[in-house]
């Protein structure tokens, strides 16, 4: 069976009391599924992580 | 490369068998949130079903009440606060989070260390195989997925691009020798 993974990731911006924080959160989703499914909140596209994104200081 | 379902060892399965239950680690009587299976069934009843109002919802788990009443027994929920409540904190998936913490350990440059280099990072993550075996397991997508690639031709001859699995990427994935001698819908053998 063959089974292709889909990965994608997108900065988000998210406001709270505290500050602003930026997450990069990375969604994966199956190939096998049909699109309409995929785009139709049926649980095919997983957050499955948020990533490290190490910053460089512009001095 | 027909999709046929097969045992993990391969054993090829009948066509219409259903697939196994969901991975999970819970009890299968483990409602929670939920007290039992009768008040899921509820929820899911009021909420999804009948798409019932707030209103609605209050007089009718009053009159369950009231029903309930001689039996000393409370209603699946006590109002549409509670009810909203209930759902709200259903887990989705069973997959856990998880972290680990990483830094740089490459080779350091001389002077000082961009903060970069010398900080640590948490990343948070879920177990993708798990996901990925709900996901090939959800009975919501039978005859919306495809478990093999396809290649789709109309009535002139015309390839027909689809889904993920009717694109090239996917055919030429799945390529192998043993896939000519299979037999398959349309009369297309891949040259080249």
């Amino acid at each position: 069976m063959l089974v292709p993974i889909i990965l994608g990731s997108d900065k988000t911006t998210v406001s709270v009391a505290t500050g602003q924080n930026e997450y990069y959160p990375l969604y994966m989703s199956i190939g096998s599924v049909h699109n309409n499914i995929r785009r139709a909140h049926c649980g095919a596209l997983a957050l499955i992580a948020f990533l490290a994104i190490p910053k460089s200081e512009s001095s | 490369m027909l999709g046929q379902p097969c045992s993990e060892d391969g054993a090829n399965l009948p066509l219409n068998i259903p697939p196994p239950p969901r991975y999970t680690n819970r009890d299968p009587d483990d409602w929670t949130p939920y007290r039992s299976r009768i008040e899921f069934e509820t929820a899911q009843f009021i909420y999804c079903r009948a798409q019932m109002s707030a209103p609605n919802i209050d007089t009718l788990l009053d009159l369950w009440a009231s029903t309930l009443l001689k039996h000393n027994e409370p209603p699946p929920f006590a109002n549409h606060t509670d009810l909203y409540n209930t759902i709200d904190s259903t887990p989705l998936g069973d997959v856990a989070w998880q972290s680990f913490s990483l830094r740089y350990n490459g080779d350091e440059p001389e002077g000082t260390l961009p903060q970069w280099m010398t900080s640590e990072y948490d990343v948070w993550f879920r177990d993708p195989h798990t996901i990925i075996k709900n996901m090939i397991g959800n009975p919501d997508y039978n005859h919306h997925a495809d478990v093999a690639p396809v290649r789709i031709f109309n009535s002139n001859g015309s390839r027909v691009y689809q889904n993920f699995m009717s694109g090239d990427w996917a055919w030429e994935e799945a390529v192998s020798s043993i896939f000519f001698f299979c037999p398959h819908i349309f009369d297309t053998p891949r040259t080249g």
